[in-house]
């Protein structure tokens, strides 16, 4: 055997120890290939997979620590969910678990506190489910708080108390639970904030010309249209007949860039879409740069961001978690510990969140909450301003 | 008053569309005896065919062409579902034929999900947007051309149930399979008719509901809607669904209107079925549909 050989395989041999050394721990995502959010659904796990891949070779390799993400088709099913949950427990025992909207917070909350194993949501926080002590948490606060912030935005810019009408459905409580949150923002701040009226629809309305024209009555500034992408183009075109010209105000998973499927960029001029991560055509953003450096699939927008956001807070929480305890160590309640005991800056989350603080009173980050948005100008999709917005304060509802 | 003109002619507009779609469940239901709880996907199937022959297709098909090819496709699929899941099934009690359509309605919705995919996609515009001026009332344009195409459609049906040779073959059928069958009437082609029908009629309305729209999985939500529109007008009865559509879509708006701001939203919802129910419990049969007496 030459010196060389000999120098080869001692190097290989060092590498094989050092890989077998590393602490292997799972992360499980809930993904919806075949629900209502199938369309978004290669983006979004392509957004977890991309910052795993980074973290673990950045990071977890300094830290001897290898995450391994497995990502499971709940179908947006509480059904499914909890069927899938107690085998996930079982063979994976994930340290934290990556949520994906309401399905996963209602089948798991209750019994999270228990299975020691927190649960971190992508999708915003609902006031349904705002509660203490609880392991369901969200990188974002509650819909209510983002569109707060947005509000808030806009009033400052005007005249006077900004006027709000709201078009939701009673078929889905998250959405009344949208409008039930702005209306407690108006209530606690008379002076700055209005709801003029709200208006039920059906999810998929065939027509929204008549509750339209009655929230037009009032005159508002804005249209709230948390609901579905299907409302807000009914809306828009409603507003079309009608002759009126109202900026409409969306969600995330509503949001502008599902919208102009079924209406052109230039009928939703001046249309707002409100969430608190990172625009994610805001330039300079860390994160979209790991994307593209990181991602082996999937074009980058807002789920991706979404998805992407939740994975670095995850992985930044397991950090924590590793300096607590040690990499050997790390469980769920390690992770629940260090999420609650840390704080998480805008920087560390690679610009796609604002700085993040958790405690034990809210499922989502508490003290100065930050939202963003984005808004159609000439044409296109750009972030209202560079900065956060404050969140007004809200008390629970 | 203008208000409450408005609103009625506002739900008219939108109970006619319900009305579309409660007339493919009745064509079905007279010839077959079948209530097709698949009747939403089959309206989504129906949108994803005219959708691939219009802007899925990546080539210029002139708009008459497409809605033929679409046509002609909706007449195999028809012909398809009715070969395949129901023929087999002539025969089987009640039970196994509503089994036999839950089973339907999963499998067109994956079959859906694997041929096109999930993705929300723009649905192509066939009607014009806008709105029509009469006076002080505005009217929606899509909606009234849809309103106008339901009410020939349903003239043209009743007028194909109740003078051409086909359609009596199909009235005779409906009334009873074994009578139909000892007269010489070909049972099983009455039934390949009413599905064909049936699935023509439900792309129609896709047509008219989600013109200019997008177009999703969760569209066929709309047929839950419907089907208590065709039930309170009669399952028998052409004529009965778009009156009943009218029935529900103007209560549904006047709730709209005028209780859900003190409702929170329940009342719109809600009034339109405690209507059916009501007048259900007097009239079994729904509004319109065939009184059946049965003696012991």
């Amino acid at each position: 055997m030459t010196l060389r050989t000999t120098l080869l395989a001692g190097a290989a041999a060092l590498g094989l120890a050092a890989t077998a050394d590393a602490e292997t721990y799972t992360v499980t995502a809930s993904a919806d290939y075949s629900g209502p959010f199938a369309d978004v659904m290669p983006d979004a796990m392509a957004g977890l997979q991309a910052v795993v891949d980074y973290w673990n070779a950045e990071v977890g390799e300094g830290l001897g620590v290898d995450v391994n993400l497995k990502i499971y088709d709940m179908r947006y099913d509480a059904a499914e969910i909890a069927k899938t949950w107690p085998s996930i427990l079982r063979s994976d025992a994930p340290i934290i678990h990556l949520g994906f909207g309401t399905p996963d917070l209602v089948t798991l909350m209750g019994r999270l506190p228990g299975d020691k194993v927190p649960l971190l949501q992508g999708t915003a926080m609902v006031g349904l489910v705002w509660q203490e002590d609880g392991w369901h948490f969200s990188i974002r606060p509650t819909y209510s708080h983002e569109f707060a912030g947005l509000f808030s935005h806009l009033q400052e810019a005007g005249d006077g108390p900004l006027k709000i009408a709201a078009v939701s459905t009673q078929n889905q409580a998250g959405f009344v639970d949208q409008v039930n949150g702005v209306k407690q923002l108006a209530t606690q701040y008379p002076d700055r904030y209005t709801v003029t009226s709200t208006q039920w629809a059906d999810t998929a309305p065939v027509s929204l010309t008549a509750q339209m024209r009655a929230a037009l009555a009032d005159e508002p500034d804005v249209i709230l249209v948390g609901g579905t992408t299907a409302q807000v183009i009914a809306a828009a075109k409603a507003m079309d007949e009608l002759g009126a010209d109202v900026p409409i105000v969306m969600s995330t998973h509503n949001g502008l860039a599902e919208v102009s499927k079924g209406l052109s960029l230039d009928q939703m001029e001046g249309f707002y879409s409100a969430f608190s991560f990172a625009p994610p055509e805001k330039e300079d953003l860390p994160i979209r740069t790991v994307f593209e450096e990181y991602a082996k699939a999937g074009s980058w927008g807002t789920i991706t961001e979404q998805s992407a956001a939740q994975a670095i807070l995850a992985l930044r929480v397991l950090e924590n978690a590793i300096a607590d305890v040690g990499a050997e160590n790390v469980d769920g309640q390690a992770m629940h510990d260090a999420l609650l005991g840390h704080t998480y800056s805008e920087e560390s989350l690679l610009g796609a969140l604002p700085t993040l603080d958790f405690d034990a009173s809210a499922p989502f980050p508490v003290g100065d909450i930050k939202a963003s948005a984005v808004v159609v100008r000439d044409g296109k999709i750009v972030a209202v301003q560079d900065d956060w917005f404050a969140v007004p304060a809200l008390d629970k509802w | 008053m203008i208000t409450l003109i408005q609103t009625l002619i506002d739900g008219a507009m939108v109970g006619l569309v319900y009305g579309l779609v409660a007339i493919s469940f009745v064509v079905i239901y007279r010839a077959s005896k079948i209530i097709n709880l698949a009747q939403g996907e089959v309206l989504v199937f129906g949108a994803f065919l005219l959708w691939t022959f219009t802007e899925g297709s990546g080539y210029a098909i002139p708009l008459p062409i497409a809605l033929v090819l679409t046509l002609i496709a909706c007449v195999v699929f028809g012909a398809v579902i009715e070969r395949t899941v129901f023929r087999p099934l002539i025969g089987q009690s009640a039970f196994t034929i509503f089994m036999a359509g839950v089973a339907l309605l999963i499998l067109l919705r994956g079959v859906a999900q694997l041929v096109w995919g999930a993705q929300t996609r723009s649905a192509p515009a066939i009607l014009p947007e806008g709105a029509i001026e009469f006076g002080p009332f505005l009217v929606n344009t899509r909606l009234l051309i849809g309103a106008v195409f339901t009410v020939c459609l349903t003239q043209a049906l009743h007028l194909f149930f109740t003078r051409a040779r086909v359609g009596l073959r199909l009235a005779a059928v409906a009334e009873d399979h074994t009578t139909a069958l000892s007269l010489g009437v070909s049972v099983r082609q009455a039934i390949a008719v009413a599905w064909i029908l049936g699935t023509v009629v439900a792309t129609a309305a896709a047509a008219v509901l989600l013109s200019g729209s997008i177009l999703s999985l969760g569209v066929a939500v709309i047929g839950f809607k419907a089907l208590p529109v065709a039930l309170l007008g009669g399952l028998e009865s052409i004529r009965g669904a778009p009156l009943a559509g009218l029935i529900v879509g103007m209560f549904e708006a006047l709730a709209a209107t005028y209780l859900d701001p003190i409702t929170n939203g329940a009342a719109s919802g809600l009034l339109p079925y405690l209507l059916m129910i009501a007048v259900l419990l007097i009239r079994p049969y729904g509004l319109f549909g065939w009184q059946r007496i049965e003696r012991l």
